[in-house]
């Protein structure tokens, strides 16, 4: 306590504050080289005190351990504690770091539950002004009821001023009246009924109040001094309260960070960088439960539009260049060729492979726009409001992250259901994935909806979409009734800044779809358009009584239904194997005919516009590719579960489609 | 204020940072501390970046469509069981009624 010797008054003030806010610094500042360095009584930790004089007083000065909190959480916290506890300092000045003000304020709420003077150091205000941070030291003195000294210490800057608040602070002179943090109000009643029975227990330098707290809080080193300290019957009583209130950490550590909040509000202001303001503007439209939806459509609306509107030109122009004119010069060059070869070549190979390659244009479009989608930070927005949709649908929870990759591959969806703990809804979203609508599929959506609706295109895209979506959130809602009810699952999430896109990464990914999308029109599609072909012409070369014809006639009466002939049927039965076939082998049932009519036209020639609709839902609903079926088998362990998802798959796909057709026919629309 | 935060989050479903910061009326940064004060006490778990620890395991992981979001957090069981019955959570009628169920027993 202050004391007076010959020369005048001897005063103790201890530094105290986070790591690295800059104590050591400040103590360098103050002491000079009249400085003391050795370790805490029986501790390795350095401990290091100087002596300053001003004024006619002399300060020690002891620079603390660095502590987040006051809580016997390690060695330094201790330290610092039991120092200030144990030793009365007369001012503890709290050194803060002014651009982690919210952090490092914790401490100073721990510092003002006990009884003693402090000061407010607000240190590295350079860093803060750089980071935008504005603090006004007045307001923010105020708020606290606590002498505010702004610093910068490595410069220098304010530590005399800190010299004279201390010297006021001693005198008297300066105001001390601290706005401390309070708990809620439910446990303060439990926090006076502990201080009633600990009042006149607390060993000697520790005071009462803050005894109770710590008891409170759960501190272990206070609950087991009290533990010795108390009688029988009160210690009972206490551990009985604190035996029921094992959560009261949460209203105490709660009370400092609305006291926080409250301090921040009244002396911060952050006018935010750019990047982070259009963040926060542009989230308040795009993750809104409405608008996001709203939004996201749009995009995707948008995205199928610049499509089709660049893509589909170009698509034409290759069909016309590259497969028609491609088969005609086979045809020429190998006029006196066996017919089996130029009808393997013509019809099967450049007709099937080559006509899945002229979708080229609308796949680079489309993976680029997906892309710079991916870049800018959209997908995770896209993500967030799905989420929430399906949240508001009373689906939520861990299935929806695997049924979300799936937008991309459906084979990882089936992966990503590891997440989900419970089997049963495991197996549950397994069954539901395939019906995300995945980019292959997209893809072929992406082909087939401008050669059968033009300008439409665009908007009926985006309705199968939101087809497939309110399928999933239907079978989902079943799901979460049935299975998943007992499982509640909430997530933070941070989402990422918006940015630039950088060329180099979308064009990467789009690389990387490409090369994938080659690989397997050079592949898989290749070697089906050729099985295709082969069973098309095969076994008399006139495709009406060929094989394919005859396994084809097989689904007719499903077909019929949605008012789709054998071929189509049969271009659906080949996108098992990947989604891309049925691009191929419409190509080499109706493309590359002798008459050199785009595919576009000839399938105008045979299909209504309701018949076309219904095969798309079909395509982008039916069974998900062998790869997928494959994973499903893998993941499920079970033959009979990949039958069903299969057969699942099948009926929904098709009751859908003939849904859609027989409406539209009862409808009078598309007949 | 964490007791809040914890209701706010256990409603179920994914939650952002910046609206969490405004329905609380706080700073991101010092929702920041108190997602890492409730993480430090095993009231939240903090999950991989991304998605799961576990999908990291997964071959396509690298060209994951979801792209990048930033770190996420899990509410515990610790976490829900405190805020169980304290608020009007919202429940699916089929957690209503497995509730019921419970109660009868
Ligand atoms: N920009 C800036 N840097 C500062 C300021 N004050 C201190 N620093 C720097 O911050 C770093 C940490 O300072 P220290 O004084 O060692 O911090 P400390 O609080 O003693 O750290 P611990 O003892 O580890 O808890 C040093 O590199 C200082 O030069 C300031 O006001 N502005
Ligand atoms: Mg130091």
């Amino acid at each position: 306590m202050v004391e007076r010797n010959a020369k005048g008054r001897v005063i103790t003030v201890a530094l105290a504050g986070q790591p690295n806010v800059g104590k050591s610094t400040v103590f360098n500042m103050l002491t000079g080289l009249s400085q003391h360095v050795g370790n805490w009584p029986g501790k390795t930790i350095e401990q290091r005190t100087g002596i300053y004089q001003y004024n006619g007083t002399t300060v020690h000065v002891v620079d603390l351990p660095g502590t987040y909190s006051l809580t016997a959480n390690s060695l330094e916290e201790r330290i610092a504690r039991d120092y200030i506890i144990e030793e009365r300092p007369d001012v503890v000045v709290v050194i803060v770091d002014a651009s982690a003000l919210e952090r490092n304020l914790y401490l100073v709420a721990e510092l003002l539950s006990l009884p003693i003077a402090v000061v407010l150091g607000l240190n590295m205000t350079d860093v803060a002004e750089q980071q935008g941070v504005r603090i006004d030291p007045h307001v923010l003195g105020a708020a606290l009821g606590l002498p505010v000294v702004p610093m910068v210490a490595s410069k220098n800057q304010g530590v005399r001023e800190l010299v004279e608040t201390l010297d006021r602070v001693i005198r008297g002179q300066a105001t001390f009246a601290p706005n401390r943090p309070e708990i809620r109000l439910d446990h303060r009643v439990v926090l006076a009924e502990l201080q009633r029975l600990v009042a006149g227990q607390v060993p000697d330098p520790y005071p009462e109040d803050w005894v109770a707290l710590k008891l409170l809080e759960g501190d272990e080193e206070v609950t087991g001094m009290m533990r010795e300290r108390l009688d029988g019957t009160h210690w009972e009583q206490a551990h009985a309260i604190l035996k029921r209130h094992e959560d009261a950490i949460l209203a105490v550590a709660g009370g400092r960070y609305e006291w926080i909040g409250r301090m921040v509000r009244a002396a911060v202001t952050r006018p935010r960088a750019g990047q982070v303001t259009l963040t926060d503007q542009v989230d308040q439209v795009a993750t809104h439960p409405l608008w996001g939806l709203l939004l996201l459509l749009g995009i995707l609306g948008l995205v199928f539009w610049l499509t089709y509107a660049i893509g589909a030109p170009l698509q034409e122009l290759l069909d016309t260049y590259l497969v028609q004119a491609g088969a005609g010069w086979v045809r020429e060059t190998l006029a006196s060729a066996p017919g089996w070869l130029v009808g393997l070549l013509a019809d099967g190979v450049i007709a099937g492979a080559g006509t899945v390659i002229t979708f080229l244009p609308i796949l680079v479009i489309f993976f680029a726009a997906l892309g710079l989608l991916e870049d800018v930070g959209y997908m995770a927005r896209a993500a967030y409001v799905m989420d929430r949709f399906m949240h508001l649908m009373g689906l939520h929870g861990k299935s929806f992250l695997p049924l979300f990759l799936g937008f991309g591959c459906n084979v990882p969806a089936v992966m990503g259901t590891r997440i989900i703990d419970s089997p049963r809804a495991r197996l549950l979203t397994i069954l539901v994935a395939p019906l995300v609508p995945c980019t292959a599929r997209m893809a072929v959506v992406a082909v087939l909806a401008p050669l059968f609706f033009g300008q439409a295109a665009a908007l009926v895209s985006l309705g199968l979409v939101g087809l497939s979506l309110v399928l999933l959130a239907v079978v989902g809602l079943l799901l979460h009734e049935l299975v998943l009810g007992g499982e509640h699952v909430a997530f933070i999430m941070e989402l990422p800044l918006y940015h630039v896109p950088n060329a180099r990464t979308v064009g990467l990914s789009v690389w990387q779809r490409m090369v994938a999308f080659l690989k397997k029109a050079g592949s898989i599609i290749l070697a089906v358009s050729v099985v295709v072909w082969a069973l098309s012409a095969l076994p008399g070369g006139d495709i009406e009584t060929s094989y394919l014809a005859q396994i084809g006639r097989l689904l007719a009466p499903v077909g019929a239904l949605m008012g789709l002939g054998w071929q189509m049927m049969v271009a659906l039965l080949t996108s098992f194997v990947a989604k891309e076939n049925t691009i191929a082998t419409l190509g080499i049932l109706y493309g590359a005919g002798e008459g050199g009519r785009g595919l576009g036209q000839a399938l105008a020639g045979v299909l209504t516009p309701s018949a076309a609709l219904a095969f798309l839902a079909v395509q982008v609903l039916f069974i998900p590719c062998a790869a997928t079926v494959a994973v499903v088998r893998q993941e499920t362990g079970s033959w009979r579960w990949t039958a069903f998802s299969v057969a699942l798959l099948l009926v929904v796909s098709f009751t859908v489609g003939i849904a859609i057709y027989q409406a539209a026919r009862l409808a009078g629309w598309g007949v | 204020m964490l007791q809040r935060l914890l209701e706010a989050v256990a409603r179920g479903g994914t939650h952002t940072r910046s609206e969490l910061a405004r329905e609380l009326r706080v700073s991101q940064e010092l929702l920041q501390e108190m997602i890492d004060d409730l993480a430090r006490r095993g009231y939240l778990r903090p999950m991989g970046e991304g998605c799961d620890e576990r999908c990291a395991a997964c071959l396509l992981h690298d060209t994951c469509a979801i792209g990048s979001p930033g770190r996420m957090w899990a509410l515990t069981e610790k976490g829900l069981s405190l805020t169980r019955g304290t608020r009007n959570r919202i429940r699916s009628p089929g957690e209503r009624a497995r509730i019921r169920g419970e109660r009868r027993k």
